[in-house]
């Protein structure tokens, strides 16, 4: 469950007015909004990138106001993608469960499973910048996901790709809710991208 | 457009010649060391055979090594810190790292001679003699290798976003994590430029070290000592033959490291 | 970050090798520090191999010479106070060092006279360089307040007559083996030396002016109070005035040193 409570911030001249939102568990929820109007600011504030001025930041049922964003384990796709430009496809989705301490069997195995669902298999060993547009944010998708988080968090994730690379973001989206019954957050220029996935929808 | 034409070959001619004028002067430089020395080919054999010049060679190296090794990690730690945290006396900090680079070097040999000498510091001779002796070498080589580590690194993460470090933290990484597996590999090149800039400062640091270390033959004399110990002997040639092995050894360390560099921009 | 670890740890390792290889395998604690005025490291090199392997040195010390110009040594050893013996290039240091109390006594080793080198010319054309219709001749000066040679001959030819030298040099310099590699490299035609820089540097003709010759530089050896070696340092200084030692500075054009005081030691500023 993701929850804000009256939350605002502030981030340079720009001010965020205190918004509130929930979305319970295993549940998908939208938020669309003019450009400048505070989206990118919002689920940032949610993975704890950005500190609000005032108010609360629930996940699970717990304050996590004044967590670090390595303390809320939220799986979040950026709107700009930044992969580890050092690192190779496989590095990349590998460093959240490296760091978690998994076994190389489990890691293997998720590898796998995620290579497969989005495509990826060919581009493991392959750097960043040898990727396109829409390779990169696949693979952000599966570094994103890969901790099986139970809150996902994704900034535009449907911008500059093609039909079939949506289509496996759309999938990868289902097996979140159904397998994970996870919580997600999407923001998105495009809400009818999600329509039968999505049940709430938040302007701002 | 026939203005434009001649104005851009004016440009180019002008631009071609001071690099090959400032690239004639450097060659020039080379061969001015080689013909000295070539004048008495028995001195030139006699001083690399020296048991004092064998011994500022392996000195040279070992101290500016590990003169490198600290000014890296310390130098880029020091522009981590300023470069992505905020704390009270940033500022200061930051023209603090700077002032190796613009003082004198003599002032800094003179500086820590009275630091180590001339202040209650001279107590530390009961456990470790640092003044005169090869601790100071290092000492004196780090802290100017260290000011040169610093503006390179602290312009390398400050190039740097901080995004990357963002979404390592939203994956579990603490700060620390952050640093040295995303950080530090996305700065490959800067480190590279880093620590072949400042393995050159203390491979050629002279001032500093004659004054703080001495220059006490077979003991504290790396080899730029060397060569002012041979002048101030009437060596003439001798001075010219370690000159023209320290360029052999520069020139040689920087083959290296743009070989290094090259591959890595091609991987 | 682990592979930069792994290669730091490697580098300092090879560091660390290559500056004990660089060590003499004696203790280093039984070394003797000299410091020594630059136009003394002809013989004192020489010397310093012999004593190595002579039965005076009982104990088998080692001694480390270093060279720098009599002022530079004072400076330093003022702030350091590290050395054991002092040989400067006149007596008129020694005289300070003793003023400081950082010695007590000077043991005359050897003179050497200020003249005049050059090279390419002819004896009148360096001669010249002192009289007021001085002929083109370039010449390196030493300074006065840094070389033991300035002050020597500022004493003889007077204060504002080496001002106007210094004025009228090409370079002025703060040793005096500085000025005779200018003379030896052909970048000046003359300069002031002592007389045994013939020996130290190539292709060097040297004259002493009418009056110089009754102004002898002694050059002597202190043992430094604050040496933590006192016993070999005295032992060192010893051996430098052994008959043996001075057959040595006489084969580098140094002449037989004087027990007797007279009008030769140095002069104070």
């Amino acid at each position: 469950m993701i929850e804000l409570i009256d939350a605002s911030l502030c981030r340079g001249t720009f001010c965020l007015p205190e918004t509130s939102l929930t979305i319970p568990s295993a549940t998908c929820g939208v938020v669309t909004g003019a450009a400048g109007a505070g989206k990118t600011s919002l689920v940032e504030a949610i993975c704890g990138l950005q500190r609000i001025k005032s108010g609360t930041v629930k996940l699970k049922g717990q304050d996590v106001t004044h967590a670090t964003p390595a303390d809320r384990g939220v799986g979040y796709l950026p709107q700009d993608v930044v992969l580890f430009p050092d690192m190779n496809v496989e590095a990349n989705i590998c460093f959240g469960p490296k760091l978690r301490g998994w076994s190389k069997t489990k890691m293997c195995e998720r590898i796998e499973r995620l290579a497969t669902d989005l495509e990826l298999v060919d581009l493991l060993p392959r750097k960043p910048h040898q990727l396109s547009g829409g390779q990169q944010k696949r693979v952000a998708m599966a570094r994103a996901v890969a901790l099986m988080p139970d809150i996902v968090c994704l900034d535009e994730p449907f911008v500059s790709l093609d039909d079939h690379s949506q289509t496996l973001i759309r999938e990868q989206l289902i097996h979140l809710l159904a397998e994970q019954s996870a919580t997600i957050l999407v923001v998105t220029h495009q809400p009818e991208k999600l329509d039968g996935i999505s049940d709430l929808n938040f302007q701002i | 457009m026939q203005r434009n034409l001649k104005s851009d070959r004016v440009f180019s001619i002008v631009l071609i010649c001071m690099a090959v004028g400032f690239s004639a002067i450097l060659v020039a430089l080379v061969f001015a060391n080689g013909w000295v020395a070539g004048l008495d080919k028995t001195g030139v054999w006699e001083t690399l055979q020296r048991t004092e010049i064998r011994q500022a060679i392996w000195l040279s190296i070992g101290t500016s090594l590990l003169s490198t090794v600290i000014s890296l990690w310390v130098g880029a730690g020091i522009s981590y810190l300023v470069s992505r945290f905020k704390f009270f006396g940033r500022s200061a900090v930051d023209l603090l790292m700077d002032l190796p680079v613009f003082l004198p070097p003599l002032v800094i040999g003179m500086s820590l001679l009275i630091l180590f000498r001339q202040t209650p510091l001279v107590y530390l001779d009961n456990w470790l003699q640092i003044a005169f002796e090869v601790p100071a070498i290092i000492l004196a080589q780090s802290i100017v290798g260290t000011a040169f580590v610093y503006r390179t690194m602290k312009a390398t993460f400050d190039r740097q976003t901080g995004r990357t470090e963002q979404i390592a933290a939203t994956l579990g990484a603490t700060r620390w994590q952050a640093f040295s597996a995303v950080t530090i590999p996305a700065s490959k090149q800067g480190l590279l430029a880093s620590a072949a800039m400042a393995w050159a400062r203390a491979f050629g640091e002279f001032g500093p070290v004659l004054v703080f270390a001495g220059s006490f033959r077979g003991r504290t004399e790396v080899l730029p000592v060397s060569i002012y110990l041979e002048l101030n002997s009437g060596n003439v040639a001798g001075a010219a033959t370690i000159s023209l092995l320290m360029i052999a050894v520069a020139a040689i360390v920087l083959l290296l490291v743009r070989v290094v560099a090259r591959d890595r921009s091609e991987i | 970050m682990r592979r930069y670890t792994i290669l730091s740890c490697i580098a300092v390792v090879i560091a660390i090798l290559m500056i004990f290889v660089s060590r003499n395998s004696e203790d280093r604690d039984t070394a003797v520090l000299v410091l020594c005025a630059p136009s003394l490291s002809g013989p004192m090199e020489e010397l310093k191999k012999i004593y190595h392997h002579s039965e005076s040195n009982v104990d088998g010390i080692r001694v480390e010479n270093t060279y720098r110009g009599s002022a530079e040594l004072l400076a330093t050893y003022k702030i350091g106070q590290f050395g054991d013996v002092l040989i400067a290039a006149d007596v008129g240091f020694h005289e300070e060092f003793i003023a400081a109390r950082f010695c007590s006594s000077t043991l005359p080793l050897g003179r050497q006279f200020p003249c005049l080198i050059y090279r390419g010319i002819s004896e009148e054309e360096a001669l010249s360089i002192l009289s007021t219709d001085a002929l083109p001749i370039t010449t390196s000066i030493p300074k006065p307040k840094h070389a033991a040679i300035g002050r020597r001959v500022a004493s003889i030819v007077g204060t504002r007559q080496y001002e106007s030298l210094v004025g009228c040099a090409k370079v002025s310099r703060e040793t005096v083996s500085q000025v005779a590699a200018d003379v030896s490299n052909g970048i000046v035609d003359a300069g002031i030396a002592w007389s045994t820089s013939v020996h130290q540097f190539a292709n060097l003709q040297s004259v002493i002016p009418p009056g110089w010759s009754g102004h002898s530089s002694q050059i002597g050896a202190s043992v430094l109070l604050n040496s933590s070696r006192l016993v070999a340092a005295e032992r060192f200084v010893d051996f430098l005035a052994s008959s043996e030692a001075q057959e040595i500075f006489l084969k580098h054009g140094f002449a037989s040193r004087t027990i007797e005081s007279e009008a030769n030691v140095g002069d104070k500023e």
